[in-house]
């Protein structure tokens, strides 16, 4: 019996009276039976049926002036028809049927299908038909009897994943589940944004970007990698650097701007998308290409673009340029590289390039790379000292000068070569860096020692590429003389220290980590020649002969073995830090003396390229230290405060960062790992003072050089930026001095390039950033 | 007063290594220093922790002279005496 509040039903039209009748042997009406009636349970019928929210607001609210909550809701069904009928006939049709409607994935609404489910199990879950059945079967059931409001596929898809686990699929549920965000999380990216990369600008192509990440990486935990290597991963016994780009890309790449010089610019590798560029005539156009031949790389690869000798492969383009000419090039150039906010969702391309202001002994001659794309036996690079020096100059005024508002260039990378001997002969190109240094830190120094390889180069996050290694006589006549890593795993050092019992266990358990971190590398070098072969790299697959030799020479790259918190690694296992005594030092040497034997072993046995290297760690400094902590509660050594949320490791061999000790002395302890690590170490000088000095930065330049065995450092300046008046000054300050406002920014070296510490670094770094013992030079 | 002491770090492999050997052990003998040869692969954490990385590196007492090359007698001899 209906309670009617005043306004009584009075349309009974025949196809009413036929729903009546009917609707008895619809399961839904007895269901229906069970429920009282709500406004919402209305809205919901209607949408389920398929009508849009809209008018199921109005039907609902319609009814709602009708009854109230002492019927049930089978009674209200005929209204619910009735007006159905009068606003989405289809609607109605559905409502009237038993069918359940699906929301699909191709965004259709579609009458539920069981044999679509056990169809896609035995298709993707690989399960044998009856048991395919059988699941499909219980997912209908539990839907009709759930008497779900909204059904959708990927519901279909959750519910059979739990019928699956039901029965014992485990293996099945793996192959059948999807991968994506939860609501809450993608509302948060939209709404908030994301903090895990200084890199990234909160805008619309990043959250794509993010989006796509979180996606990809699961699906490489889940499905790509074996499930003892995400699980290492997720322990945190290693750290697999940029999962977002496991499956699809290669990672760092140093390029010789001669293949792009001699054959042309093909943005796309082939053509077929984008405009085709021959080889450039002008100063201009080559390097416009240069630039954008880093962009296009970048389409294909998840880390650092650059050029080794850059200014000298560059110099026979600027032959008989003015010097306000060619300082007007180099200034396009910076300017192009900082600007283009293009790369990886909405990032500025990660560019490196690598000056000197010599020819070194190698390339004098070589046929150079003249405009046109000519090459002459009889002039090479030895005939353009001039240009090359010119170039130097310019770039280093550039960088110094910085952009619009005097704020410097964070990319591309201003990589300067330096030797005793060219401080010896450059001393006022050298100089002109250290004001560069001094005034917002800058340069990269790259110290080409007698113990590296004759020709190398440091780019990226600071990996060396040991060009000799990849590259042979041919590769530097022709100009193909590239390189770079495919992958980064990094080893977690001090949970080794917790685990060990003595010493032979350590090196057992380094040795098993190191296994890992080989077969998630081996992975990747299988994939990544898939992928070429594929055709899903096709920058990277142009090829640079007629044999069919492809640009990327997956098998010659680099196979990086990094490690973090050596430091805490010592502390941890023999009760001293890096810096506290030379016992400390002679293990964490002898440790990572092992290490390095361990990798080349690897490397004879296999014949890849495996190297040890100090990685970056910007996130996995703090996430191991934050899963150690609490996993190894007490007995953890972590810098930053857990309670704090910004525990963190001190990265690879480096000495705490707020140790507070001699500085030539901390350089040479840390110098001390450079010749161990062989695919790249970086030392870093934290300057404490607003207005450095650039003699005595010079001075000291000239002291590392001489006597220490460092390779690769900087001086990093904190940078105070406005975010009013976009105004530089030197040190953190919370305040801008020039025009007050307290909208303010810090910029420093995150670990291998600039970025804004508020708006991206995550705890852990800032909380370094906070300790690091900055000194006056 | 304590000994002078030229240390010399060679490499199996190293082609300068016999010379720069020679000129050490004569002028240590000439002006009376203890001498001491390392192997660096032997010896390389000693090695890198004087920023030794290459040979033939000549230290006198704790110091390093040369890098990576042969000095000529006279040139050490200075070195000694400095």
């Amino acid at each position: 019996m209906m309670h009617m509040k005043n306004v009584p039903i009075t349309q009974a039209a025949k196809d009413v009276e036929e729903f009546c009748s009917t609707d008895k042997k619809n399961l839904r009406f007895w269901l229906a039976k069970l429920e009282k009636y709500s406004r919402d349970r209305v809205v919901g019928a209607c949408v389920a049926a398929g009508t849009k929210n809209d008018v199921a607001e109005l039907i609902a609210d319609e009814i709602d002036g009708y009854v109230d909550n002492r019927v049930k809701m089978s009674d209200v069904r005929p209204l619910i028809f009735a007006l159905l009928q009068r606003h989405d006939q289809n609607a109605a049709r559905r409502f009237k049927g038993s069918e359940i409607y699906v929301r699909t994935s191709v965004q259709t609404f579609e009458c539920f299908d069981r044999s679509r489910i056990s169809k896609s199990l035995v298709r993707e879950a690989e399960l044998d038909e009856n048991m395919a059945e059988q699941i499909a079967f219980e997912v209908e059931h539990f839907i009709r009897t759930a008497n779900l409001d909204y059904v959708s596929s990927p519901l279909v898809r959750e519910i059979a994943n739990v019928k699956l686990l039901q029965h014992g699929l485990e293996e099945a549920r793996k192959l059948y589940t999807r991968v994506g965000m939860p609501v809450w999380d993608v509302t948060q990216l939209i709404e908030v944004g994301v903090k895990e990369n200084a890199n990234l600008q909160y805008n619309p192509e990043t959250i794509h970007k993010v989006l796509a990440d979180e996606v990809i990486r699961e699906y490489t935990l889940l499905k790509f990698l074996p499930r003892e290597l995400s699980d290492a991963h997720l322990r945190g016994l290693i750290h697999i650097h940029d999962l977002d780009y496991f499956c699809t890309r290669p990672f760092c790449f140093s390029h010789d701007l001669r293949f792009f010089l001699r054959r042309g610019y093909v943005a796309d590798g082939e053509g077929l998308h984008t405009a085709t560029a021959g080889p450039a005539k002008k100063a201009e156009v080559a390097f416009l290409h240069s630039v954008k031949a880093l962009a296009s790389a970048q389409v294909n690869c998840a880390g650092g673009q650059g050029y080794n000798w850059y200014n000298i492969l560059l110099a026979p383009y600027v032959r008989g340029l003015d010097y306000k000419r060619i300082k007007q090039l180099c200034q396009m150039t910076c300017f192009e590289l900082s600007q283009m906010f293009i790369a990886r969702g909405g990032q500025t391309i990660f560019s490196s390039i690598d000056l000197e202001p010599d020819i070194p002994k190698m390339l004098l001659d070589i046929p150079a790379v003249q405009p046109g794309g000519i090459v002459q036996d009889s002039i090479t690079y030895g005939d353009y000292q001039e240009e090359t020096l010119q170039l130097f100059r310019a770039f280093t005024e550039t960088f110094a000068g910085g952009d619009y508002h005097g704020k410097p260039f964070n990319f591309p990378k201003f990589e300067v070569k330096v030797s005793k001997d060219l401080l010896k002969h450059y001393p006022e190109e050298y100089r002109a860096v250290s004001e560069v240094a001094a005034k917002f830190g800058s340069p990269y120094y790259f110290i080409q020692q007698p113990w590296m390889p004759e020709f190398s180069c440091y780019q990226c996050c600071a990996y060396m590429m040991p060009l000799s290694e990849q590259n042979d006589q041919n590769d530097l006549i022709n100009g193909t003389v590239r390189g770079g890593a495919l992958q980064v795993v990094t080893i977690n050092l001090p949970r080794i220290a917790y685990e060990a019992t003595d010493e032979a266990r350590m090196f057992e358990l380094l040795q098993e980590r190191i296994n890992l971190a080989k077969r998630v590398l081996t992975i990747k070098q299988n994939l990544i020649n898939r992928r070429l072969k594929g055709g899903m790299l096709p920058f990277l697959a142009q090829h640079v002969d007629d044999k069919g030799t492809t640009y990327l020479d997956v098998n010659k790259q680099a196979l990086e073995i990094g490690f973090v918190g050596l430091n805490e690694f010592l502390k941890a296992y023999a009760g001293k830090e890096l810096h506290e005594d030379k016992d400390a030092w002679t293990l964490g040497l002898k440790v990572m003396q092992r290490m390095r034997k361990m990798v080349d072993e690897l490397s004879a046995e296999t014949g890849m390229k495996f190297t040890l290297s100090r990685t970056p760690a910007e996130s996995c400094a703090h996430r191991l230290a934050k899963i150690d902590a609490k996993e190894f509660n007490g007995r953890a050594v972590v810098q930053g405060s857990v309670e704090n949320k910004s525990a963190y490791y001190t990265n690879s061999f480096h000495v705490r960062p707020n140790t507070d000790m001699p500085l030539l002395q901390r350089m040479q302890l840390e110098a001390a790992f450079h010749p161990i690590v062989s695919g790249g170490a970086m030392s870093h000088i934290w300057l404490g003072e607003a207005q450095p000095n650039p003699e005595a930065l010079n001075k000291f330049t000239q002291s590392i050089v001489e006597k220490t065995l460092m390779a690769y450092f900087s001086y990093t300046k904190d940078l105070t930026i406005c975010r009013k008046c976009q105004n530089t000054a030197g040190g953190i300050l919370q305040t801008c001095p020039k025009c007050g406002t307290t909208e303010i920014d810090w910029w420093s070296r995150i670990t291998g390039y600039y970025s804004p510490v508020k708006a991206g670094w995550n705890q852990g770094k800032r909380q370094e950033f906070i300790d690091r013992r900055r000194y006056a030079v | 007063m304590n000994v002078t002491k030229i240390t010399i770090f060679t490499g199996k492999t190293c082609p300068k290594c016999p010379a720069a050997k020679a000129v050490a052990e004569a002028v240590a003998k000439e002006a009376g220093c203890a001498m001491e040869v390392l192997d660096i692969e032997e010896n390389m954490i000693m090695a890198l922790q004087n920023q030794i990385a290459s040979v033939p590196t000549i230290m006198v007492n704790d110091e390093v002279v040369f890098m990576s090359e042969v000095p000529t007698r006279e040139a050490l001899l200075q070195a000694i005496n400095k």
